[in-house]
């Protein structure tokens, strides 16, 4: 299990490294000159030539690679251009927004995806089936701004039943305490219920739009998974026994699937995490996808490069992560890589 | 073993109808609060987000409005009303601020302010000359954009200002010019603390340019109560402010709503009282809307067509003219704005003093345009016309160009570029013909032509330099005489107009939507919402 471990956390390191220099070099590829963007068009060649120079810009491309990876592991990745604050300090501000979205999202997306694919394949070509079918279809053809807009008609605009897109709480309510940054934990942790309360209120909206998208790929997976082993020999085998088809199905198949399962919901928090750009514009999340859109209209590759930088790592640890519960859930994962 | 698959639909029901029951329970829950029996607090939504406090450096226009209510001014505009909602700052009347007086040198080289008695910082430390001699050299020598302005009425040494006393301060230019006052009454130009600069300094950061980002210490009607960089900005009114009859309201929350669609639906239900930058289109179905009042005054904004006057063809004046001949302006006002601007009148606008009607006119003419491009000899040819992709009214504008110059023979190939990149390139000078705006602080029509044509100016994209232009321009920043400017003005447009190295095309409107009850809407010389002046029945 250590060698296992060891193993996983050496190729997350080196993915790492690879993704710290691929956006390096992209940045720099992408044309924007950083201290003529700080300084506005007003600024004297002069001037951008000081800024250019304390910002390390005028050195050799090698040069500036070492510090900036220098940085990187003091925990730097700079200064954004559009408000001259730490790009750490501008994008983990507002991580926690960015996963309790995502968290909902996902959460939405299994609610609905998981028993919609476990129903679809117990009863395979049957209507249910294809109501299912149907639905994955829709959700991952509708695009989550037009789903999104759509929400906010029907459930705010006309039936008025969740709150308009101003955020993660209403107008001049003041913010749980500051604990973990994820309102509604913060809310519970401190006795805040009523903060709990509107922040679950104001993040259904934004967590349907991303969930009933996501969950058309985990019910797609759900089933197609269930099917594979509905037709592997041990299921056939165990109903030659005359085990109960409820028996199989929670217990044989269930737990076979979920290696396919389990990289689905990795897969689909990590897009659940990336991304929301759109959806966070479209409710005025201030999550890290807002920050980086914003990053977008004002040219702020610094910004850019270091919410690349975060999502990429949070990528790399999902995975890393799923591949710890592969070992969990299939031992002979660990056990020596006999499966994979 | 296993829940039975009705327990667990039962189960989702359960949850999803609780989250539900939640929702209907607490909506219209979020209502005003904080209301004083006579001034109420506003909520409303402009067409950007907040990103920092600094009055000097902030760079998006929501900041302005916000910062510029964190500081106060030496003077005030004068301003008049404009129908029931709207009060619009004169272009030469000015009232005193923390200046309680003001007066110029025979000369009009020397202008001498004398600071009112008692005046505080929202810290309570003591406002006086010291402070406004410390901002302003700030503004020249320190981060921000307003030392731009200083050469335009000849400051270039931090010695020009000086404190004569605790309450008298001096300011010296080399030459009488009107633009100074104008340039005081501007909120950027608004009064920041010393002490509070000193005390935030470093070796690396002399003029607390970090600390100014993120926190104040208000010498303006407004302090900060609450702020979050992408969800709002809470400003209450400050207890230390001179004139606190002036504050018409109890507080101001401005609402970062990116969506300009949601804006105005958050508006309709009554979740914010104003907002701003909605769809022109939105704009024009909410005039029917009951309960809402769609504020439309003129502005001296500029929508243009800008050529790279380096690349051929558009180095030929001829060429640049038959285009202008070809657009169809009064198309634009009506199709693509929908009726929220005026057809353009020329570089300096006709709502902007010296404006002159004598230099040509802009009407679409298609058989003279013609005429102009086959005296240019240039022949049919290809362009690219580049715009930011965010705007939905140049991408409307960018089509009608399109088919307005292929009756030219002009083949036109729309480019729509990121903003990033279109703000880029024309800082580059690469974009052949590109469609821009602009708006000069204080309607001064020296200081707009400056900007957008003068030789090397940081915001002329067109590359275009004309010596005897920029002494033309320059003699207006130096001349107070009246008609003696307004000759100087006239003549300017005239060679700009021949030249034409760029084309306005309209002056869209100052647009706002407000909930009825709102009223004060208030337009400052650099076009900002001042704050203070906003109410609510």
């Amino acid at each position: 299990m250590i060698r296992y471990l060891l193993r996983r956390v050496g190729i997350s390191l080196i993915t790492v490294a690879g993704l710290a220099l691929v956006v390096f070099l992209v940045v720099r590829i992408l044309p924007g000159d950083a201290a003529a963007a700080r300084l506005g068009p007003e600024a004297s060649p002069e001037d951008i030539e000081a800024l250019r120079a304390k910002l390390g810009l005028d050195q050799p491309l090698i040069v500036q690679l070492g510090d900036y990876l220098w940085g990187l592991l003091h925990g730097d990745l700079g200064l954004a251009v559009s408000t001259g604050r730490p790009v750490a300090d501008e994008l983990f501000a507002r991580l926690p927004a960015t996963i309790e979205l995502a968290v909902a999202g996902l959460l939405v997306a299994l609610v609905i995806g998981f028993p919609l694919g476990m129903l679809a394949a117990s009863r395979r070509g049957r209507a249910s089936d294809a109501i299912a079918r149907v639905f994955a279809v829709l959700g991952s053809s509708m695009a989550p701004v037009w789903l999104g807009l759509l929400l906010i008609f029907g459930l705010y605009s006309v039936a008025r039943i969740f709150p308009g897109p101003v955020g993660r709480l209403p107008i001049g309510m003041p913010p749980p305490e500051h604990i973990t940054g994820m309102y509604v934990l913060d809310g519970l942790l401190t006795g805040n219920f009523a903060a709990t309360g509107e922040a679950l209120r104001y993040l259904a909206l934004p967590a349907l739009t991303l969930g009933l998208g996501a969950s058309a790929a985990v019910l797609k997976m759900v089933r197609s998974a269930m099917i594979a082993t509905a037709e592997s020999g041990f299921v056939r085998t165990a109903r030659a026994y005359g085990v109960p088809g409820r028996e199989i199905l929670w217990r044989d198949q269930l737990r076979n699937a979920m290696l396919q399962v389990l990289t689905a919901i990795g897969l689909v928090f990590g897009f659940l995490l990336g991304g929301n750009v759109i959806v966070e514009r479209l409710f005025s999340w201030p999550g890290m996808g807002r920050v980086a859109y914003d990053a977008l209209g004002s040219n702020d590759l610094e910004l850019l490069q270091g919410y690349a930088l975060i999502i990429g790592v949070i990528y790399i640890a999902l995975n890393f992560a799923v591949d710890l519960l592969y070992g969990v859930i299939d031992p002979r994962i660990r056990l020596g890589g006999r499966s994979s | 073993m296993f829940p039975p698959r009705r327990r667990i639909y039962a189960s989702a029901a359960l949850a999803l109808t609780g989250l539900i029951a939640l929702s209907a329970c607490s909506a219209g829950d979020s209502g005003e609060s904080g209301d004083d029996g006579t001034k109420k607090p506003l909520v409303i939504s402009l067409d950007s987000s907040v990103d920092i406090l600094d009055p000097q450096a902030w760079r998006t226009p929501a900041s302005m409005v916000t910062t510029g209510s964190l500081v106060e001014q030496l003077i005030e505009q004068t301003y008049t009303a404009s129908g029931d909602l709207v009060q619009i700052g004169t272009a030469d009347g000015f009232d005193p601020a923390l200046a309680e007086s003001f007066e110029y040198s025979e000369d009009g080289k020397v202008l001498t302010l004398k600071l009112r008695e008692g005046l505080t910082f929202q810290d309570g430390s003591p406002l006086t000359a010291d402070d406004v001699v410390w901002t302003f050299q700030r503004g020249l020598e320190g981060p921000g954009y307003i030392k731009v302005l200083y050469p335009m009425v000849g400051i270039t040494s931090a010695d020009q200002f000086v404190a004569l006393d605790d309450l008298t301060v001096q300011i010296t230019t080399p030459f009488a010019t009107p633009l100074l006052p104008k340039m005081l009454a501007m909120q950027p130009f608004g009064i920041l603390s010393h002490e509070s600069g000193e005390a935030n300094a470093t070796d690396d950061d002399p003029w607390a340019g970090d600390w100014f980002r993120e926190n104040d210490n208000s010498s303006g009607p407004y302090t900060v109560s609450s702020y979050d960089p992408t969800t709002s900005i809470t400003l209450t009114p400050n207890e230390s402010y001179y004139d606190q009859d002036s504050i018409m309201n109890s507080g101001v929350t401005i609402q970062f709503v990116s969506d300009p669609a949601q804006r105005a639906l958050l508006l309709q239900s009554g979740e914010i009282d104003l907002a701003q930058g909605l769809p022109l289109d939105q704009v024009a179905e909410l005039e029917d809307v009951d309960g809402l009042t769609v504020v439309s005054e003129d502005s001296n904004r500029l929508e243009y067509l800008g050529f790279n006057t380096s690349i051929a063809p558009f180095d030929d004046p001829t060429v640049r003219q038959a285009i202008a001949k070809a657009l169809p302006y009064d198309t634009f006002v009506s199709d693509v704005l929908y009726g929220y601007a005026k057809p353009s009148t020329g570089i300096v606008p006709s709502g902007m003093v010296t404006h002159s009607d004598e230099a040509g006119e802009f009407t679409q003419n298609l058989d003279e345009a013609r005429a102009l491009l086959e005296e240019a000899g240039v022949g049919e040819f290809s362009t690219t016309l580049s715009f930011k992709q965010s705007s939905a009214v140049e991408t409307r504008a960018a089509v009608f160009i399109q088919s307005a110059l292929a009756e030219l023979g002009i083949t036109v190939e729309v480019t729509p570029l990121p903003d990033a990149e279109f703000t880029q390139r024309t800082n580059a000078r690469e974009l052949p013909m590109y469609l821009n705006n602009f708006l000069g602080w204080g309607a001064d029509p020296f200081y707009q032509m400056k900007s957008l044509v003068g030789s090397g100016a940081g915001t002329n994209f067109t590359t275009y330099a004309n010596e005897d232009l920029d002494a033309l321009i320059q003699s207006g920043f130096e001349t107070s005489d009246e008609a003696e400017r307004e000759a100087i003005s006239a003549e300017a447009q005239s060679v700009i107009y021949d030249e034409m190295p760029m084309v306005p095309i309209w002056n869209p409107d100052w647009t706002f939507v407000v909930r009825d009850g709102v009223s004060g809407l208030t337009k400052d010389n650099t076009e900002q919402l001042r704050l203070q002046y906003l109410t609510k029945e």
